[in-house]
């Protein structure tokens, strides 16, 4: 509780700077609307060109999109500058961290707030408005719960993600080509439903990096895509949310005391 | 307490650079060896030595920032490392070198968030603000931000920053260095002054004269982490300058002429210079021989700089 309201404060003070460079917000949001739109018809042009992609159709695609980019836009808004967390090693200043009587994950996570994150809440959200308005599907009380838990969740897997990928410069300084190519990869196949790639691929990111989690499973459950065979563990995201985050707050835990013993 | 740093091997040859980095060789330094001092409640202790002498390594483990690899510390019955938040409650750092205030918000905001930190009751966060804010002449940045401000505003913002909460000792890591006059005739003032007040214990590092001159009473200083010093600074001119130099002004103008034991330096006029070892002349053994052979106008006695005691401190390692 007294880490939410000191959240609070890091986060007043980092919109209060923030303020001080609107040009720098407009040209943030613009530039991810562009970039998204952009996105948006190259997969437009394949699925226009193929119709499908297994057994999803255009507009399965576009919920998988819009999504993965509600997650995104949570996850980017809250915590995309985790991986400030290398310069902030490599600077020194994360001493500034420890000599406060606050934990330092929070002081790390309430250092900024991204509004360029907004443009990606935008295009989520537009695509999931004219996904409805094509495909008409009638959700009862307890799917449209099951879809903001899911939102919510994979946002947080992405957010533990990148906190084990930020932490990992407690030990090697520098972890940015890491997490880019982390990064890189998510991006790849949030665009496209995993059961078109191999077995060992879907493997890998179910069990190993779970970004299948984010928004592939939920959409499965969702869109009733489920196969003749019961998968259990497609209901499992808010599950594997909470294990990552567990994993994730292990590893950095681990990495603040290594900072510590090591020194820098 | 003894703080020992793993520095990979750089390998050499070809691909030096990624055989580094799957090596597991390291050499191993000791930044701070084998040292040992308390302080009093109240005290100014100076902390010198050159740089990479093992001060900040030091003070960081002071701080909680760093574990020492061996041996014990208590702050105040705290041991930082395992207490490191229950520490940072009472004591204040400031790195002259980098600011921990929030560079982009005017600095006012910077203290109501140190003031939500720190859970400092708001009479004690007014009182202190009162007092502080003209002491170090801060009322025109009050409502800067801190990247427009100047080094010297910078560092007094800092350091009012670190005494917000009252803590019981404050860690000044070069406060001044970089720092104007003005600002630093600023900074002695209030740092006595607090420490008169408030009975905050204070450890400084810095490589000013001035600083240790203005503040301190005792100076710990270390090479290589190792302590070489801890006493009070009129001791340490005695051990350390040996050197004193005695000003004779003669009556009418004298030829050179050299005295046992001591050595001339220079000749300008009527006066005259020599220079000797306090442990071998007493200045009125050689007043006295300079006396019998010519005409004393005026006599002054001048002390070795501390700076060049510190030098002469250094350099002896």
């Amino acid at each position: 509780m007294e880490n939410i309201r000191l959240y609070g404060g890091f986060l007043r003070v980092a919109i209060l700077g923030k303020m001080q460079y609107k040009a720098d917000f407009l040209v943030g949001v613009v530039s991810v609307l562009i970039l998204n739109a952009v996105n948006l018809s190259l997969i437009g042009i394949l699925v226009y060109n193929f119709n499908t992609l297994g057994n999803w159709d255009i507009w399965d695609l576009l919920f998988l999109y819009s999504f993965w980019m509600l997650c995104r836009s949570l996850y980017g808004i809250f915590s995309g500058h985790l991986s400030d967390l290398e310069e902030l090693i490599v600077s020194g200043n994360f001493d500034a961290y420890l000599i406060r009587p606050v934990s330092p994950f929070v002081q790390l996570i309430g250092k900024d707030i991204n509004y360029s994150g907004a443009g990606d809440l935008l295009v989520g959200i537009l695509g999931f408005i004219l996904v409805k308005t094509q495909m008409d599907f009638d959700w009862g009380i307890l799917k449209w719960l099951y879809f903001g838990v899911c939102v919510l969740t994979g946002a947080l897997i992405q957010v533990a993600i990148n906190w084990i990928g930020a932490s990992l410069c407690f030990w090697t300084t520098r972890s940015r080509a890491a997490m880019h190519i982390a990064e890189r990869f998510t991006v790849l196949m949030q665009q496209y439903p995993v059961n078109i790639f191999g077995k060992y691929f879907q493997v890998f990111v179910t069990c190993f990096l779970p970004v299948a989690f984010i928004n592939y499973y939920p959409s499965v459950v969702l869109l009733d895509k489920t196969t003749d065979k019961l998968c259990i563990w497609q209901y499992f995201s808010p599950l594997v949310a909470v294990l990552m985050l567990g994993i994730a707050a292990w590893v950095w835990t681990k990495g603040v005391k290594r900072y510590a013993g090591a020194g820098n | 307490m003894v703080k020992e740093f793993k520095i990979p091997v750089q390998k050499e040859g070809r691909f030096a650079a990624v055989r580094s980095l799957f090596s597991g060789d390291y050499i191993t330094k000791r930044a701070v060896d084998d040292l040992s001092f308390s302080l009093a409640e109240g005290e100014i202790v100076g902390f010198i030595g050159k740089n990479g002498a093992g001060k900040s390594t030091t003070i960081k483990m002071l701080s909680g920032i760093l574990q020492p690899t061996s041996g014990d510390i208590t702050v105040n019955g705290i041991r930082p490392f395992e207490k490191r938040m229950e520490n940072a409650k009472q004591v204040g750092v400031v790195f002259g070198q980098k600011t921990q205030l929030w560079w982009d918000v005017p600095l006012i905001e910077s203290y109501r968030l140190l003031r939500q930190i720190y859970k400092i009751d708001a009479a004690v966060y007014e009182k202190n603000l009162a007092r502080y804010i003209p002491m170090l002449g801060l009322e025109e940045v009050m409502n800067k931000p801190v990247r427009q401000m100047s080094l010297g505003q910078r560092v007094k913002s800092d350091i009012a920053a670190a005494l917000l909460h009252d803590p019981k000792l404050l860690f000044l890591d070069e406060p001044t260095i970089g720092v104007d006059v003005v600002s630093k005739k600023y900074l002695h003032d209030f740092i006595a002054e607090i420490n008169r007040e408030k009975g905050t214990t204070i450890l400084l590092t810095t490589h000013d004269m001035t600083d240790m001159e203005k503040l301190c009473s005792r100076v710990i200083v270390i090479d290589a982490g190792h302590l070489m010093y801890d006493g009070s600074l009129d001791n340490m001119t005695r051990k350390f300058g040996a050197t004193r130099s005695l000003m004779v002004e003669f009556e009418h103008p004298v030829a050179d002429f050299s005295v046992s034991g001591a050595e001339l330096l220079k000749s300008e006029g009527n006066r005259k210079w020599y220079m000797f070892n306090r442990f071998d002349t007493t200045p009125v053994a050689l007043i006295r021989s300079i006396g019998e052979r010519y005409a004393i106008r005026d006599l002054q006695i001048i002390e070795p700089e501390i700076e060049s005691i510190v030098r002469n401190l250094y350099e002896k390692n």
